[in-house]
């Protein structure tokens, strides 16, 4: 592995990040909060500063009364819908290579699925299977390890092996036993049990794998993320001991390269959660770029080893990552993600994705759902100075530069934006000379099918689409996209 | 109670801040925009405003003026932690703090109903200032907030 990890060396952090908090009164302001959103009342989360920067999420939780069951059921709502996206992603693949669309169907929802890692964003299947080749290599297994924010444990570690880009077995490495309660017959088919297409265990197995020690610093592999840092750590410690799992449990995958992927479960929730695929690759950067770009002294996400073509994109501008990523992905087109499993399954985050598309995601500050090329232009609070061209590849529209003035103090002729700490921002700020795409703009949504737009789309725009007919499927996008366009004056 | 920008009022908020901890703030000058509060006051009640500004020689205009923009923007200056100075916001005031709510706000978390760090997440209370001064400094700022609604009469 790149780098290592020690206990000394995740104290000294841990310390700093403590007197940091702490200096900035952030504690304070957390003991007030955390009356309304946390589940267990006096325990300071890891990414208390995230929980305090997205009031939309804040107020889901303190609508649904985050009780330590809530959060537990949360847990388990987010592990199944991961799970379950890859194996949908393995049923469209599997239909759509054997029956090529013609390229003007390839678009449309039904041929989208979550062949990325993670399982966040939705894609065609063939580019799909070429960019994880791309980015993992032919060969590759990525695990996923997931933290609970407030008690630092370890309580799932699944994935997948992929060949040629495409997931060809399902790995559950480990899974707490209070996980396991939340089960139903599909989940216990699914995860405790095996045969040639997934890798399972029994409930005692995948419990008692988290107690296994890791001998270079003598904890459980449970407890890991307890006595070290942030998740480019963790993902450093738990890597060798899932290669060492790999050996015993999938000697004929031991070739492939082994990724750890490692995050939290309140940012697991939001990523899972994103409205749209513009709005996850914007969060991607920030997990992956959290101490550049949000000035906090640890990453919200991590790949151990980290792909080096995703290193290379992270060197963007905010903005031409997104949109980057939209093209890469999606043909520049923009898709509202849906859940794989249905909403008896997992309620709570049906209630999430309602609650986000009603409020917006960066409610109360910003009334409706940002449009895609407003998100990509996102400026986020920082704990550091930034700087507007970290973010932005075009300048910011008249209208823009006034708010970045008034509300982050931003200076017009370097560009600078002051900290969090100076001007006391804790709020995203977009360019208000786009219109929010409001609810009621939208065709119906059904959220296990989700719809497709272009990246380009503005409440005018979708007005006009709808109007001609368009249904958000994908059906002859570009035609409507196109149309609309000439309606709307604007040249090709 | 009293009657919004008259002299009892501005005596009666003066009084309790006076009883009450201010400490924190210390030497700053604290602008704070309140919206809603001036179109809540009957006609009687401005009425009553109007007379006791031209007793006191003060111009009706401008009290007009903030009618019309339903705000009222007010500048509370401090000297070690006590008030010197509580007045109308002048265009000249230079402020190290700019608040700005709408009144209904400030009730809510006079009577207890709402919490001063939500409402600045929720945006519904606006604080610009250093960060670490704003969370060490809560209990000042609801007191200030508690003087103000506590005193205020907007019938």
């Amino acid at each position: 592995m790149e780098e290592g990890f020690s206990k000394e060396e995740s104290l000294r952090k841990r310390t700093a990040w403590e007197k940091r908090f702490n200096e900035l009164g952030i504690n304070i302001a957390w003991k007030r909060v955390e009356k309304f959103i946390s589940p267990y009342k006096g325990i300071v989360p890891m990414n208390a500063e995230i929980f305090m920067v997205f009031p939309a999420w804040a107020t889901i939780f303190r609508e649904i009364g985050m009780t330590p069951e809530a959060w537990e059921r949360l847990k388990y709502e987010n592990f199944v819908e991961w799970a379950y996206r890859v194996d949908q992603a393995v049923k469209t693949t599997n239909r759509v290579l054997k029956e090529p669309p013609p390229p003007q169907e390839m678009y449309e929802v039904h041929n989208l699925c979550y062949l990325s890692h993670p399982p966040a964003y939705l894609c065609t299947p063939e580019v799909g299977k070429h960019t994880c080749e791309m980015l993992y290599g032919k060969y590759a297994t990525v695990e996923y390890v997931h933290v609970d924010d407030f008690s630092r444990e370890i309580y799932w570690i699944n994935g997948y092996h992929n060949d040629e880009g495409f997931p060809v077995h399902q790995w559950t490495v480990a899974v707490d036993e209070k996980l396991c309660d939340h089960f139903d017959e599909e989940d216990e088919k699914a995860f405790l049990t095996s045969n040639s297409a997934w890798t399972g265990g029994t409930r005692e197995e995948l419990n008692e794998r988290l107690d296994r020690m890791e001998f270079t610093i003598r904890e459980r592999l449970r407890d890991l993320p307890k006595v070290l840092w942030d998740p480019p750590e963790w993902g450093r410690a738990t890597w060798g001991m899932i290669r060492d799992f790999r050996i015993d449990e999938l000697s004929r995958w031991a070739y492939g390269t082994l990724y750890a992927s490692c995050v939290s479960t309140y940012i697991s929730s939001i990523a899972q959660s994103a409205l749209m695929s513009a709005e996850f690759f914007t969060y991607l950067y920030y997990g992956l770029k959290t101490t550049e770009v949000l000035g906090l002294d640890y990453l919200l996400f991590s790949y151990v080893p980290m792909p080096n073509m995703l290193t290379e994109m992270l060197t963007l501008p905010q903005e031409t990552f997104v949109k980057r990523m939209s093209e890469f992905f999606l043909g520049g087109y923009n898709a509202i993600h849906k859940h794989a499993c249905g909403e008896r399954k997992i309620p709570l985050l049906f209630r999430i994705k309602k609650s986000l598309f009603k409020y917006g995601q960066f409610y109360p500050h910003y009334k409706g759902i940002v449009p895609p090329m407003v998100m990509a232009r996102t400026i986020p609070p920082s704990f550091t100075t930034t700087n507007v061209n970290m973010f932005l590849e075009t300048p910011p529209s008249k209208e823009f530069w006034e708010l970045l003035e008034s509300e982050a103090d931003a200076d017009r002729k370097t560009g600078e934006i002051p900290s969090v700490e100076e001007t006391s921002r804790f709020k995203f700020l977009l360019d208000p000379s786009v219109e929010p795409l409001k609810p009621s703009d939208f065709p119906p949504i059904d959220w296990n099918v989700g719809q497709i737009w272009p990246f380009d789309i503005t409440r005018e725009k979708m007005e006009i689409m709808v109007e001609e007919g368009y249904d958000g499927s994908g059906k002859d996008i570009e035609y409507y996209s196109e149309l609309a366009d000439k309606k709307m004056g604007k040249r090709n | 109670m009293a009657l919004p920008l008259t002299r009892e009022w501005f005596e009666s908020i003066l009084r309790e801040l006076d009883s009450k901890s201010c400490l924190g703030f210390g030497d700053e000058s604290v602008w704070a925009s309140i919206t809603g509060l001036l179109s809540r006051l009957s006609k009687d009640a401005v009425a009553r405003i109007e007379d006791e500004l031209t007793r006191e020689g003060m111009n009706k205009e401008n009290f007009r003026r903030m009618r019309e923009e339903d705000r009222l923007d007010l500048v509370v200056n401090f000297k070690g932690g006590k008030i010197e100075e509580f007045r109308l916001a002048q265009p000249s005031d230079t402020p190290t703090i700019r608040i700005s709510c709408d009144y209904e706000s400030l009730e809510k978390l006079w009577r207890g109903e709402e919490d001063i760090v939500w409402m600045v997440l929720m945006a519904r209370i606006k604080i610009r200032g250093k960060l670490k001064n704003f969370t060490r400094r809560i209990d000042e700022y609801t007191n200030l907030i508690s003087a103000l609604v506590s005193n205020t009469d907007v019938n």
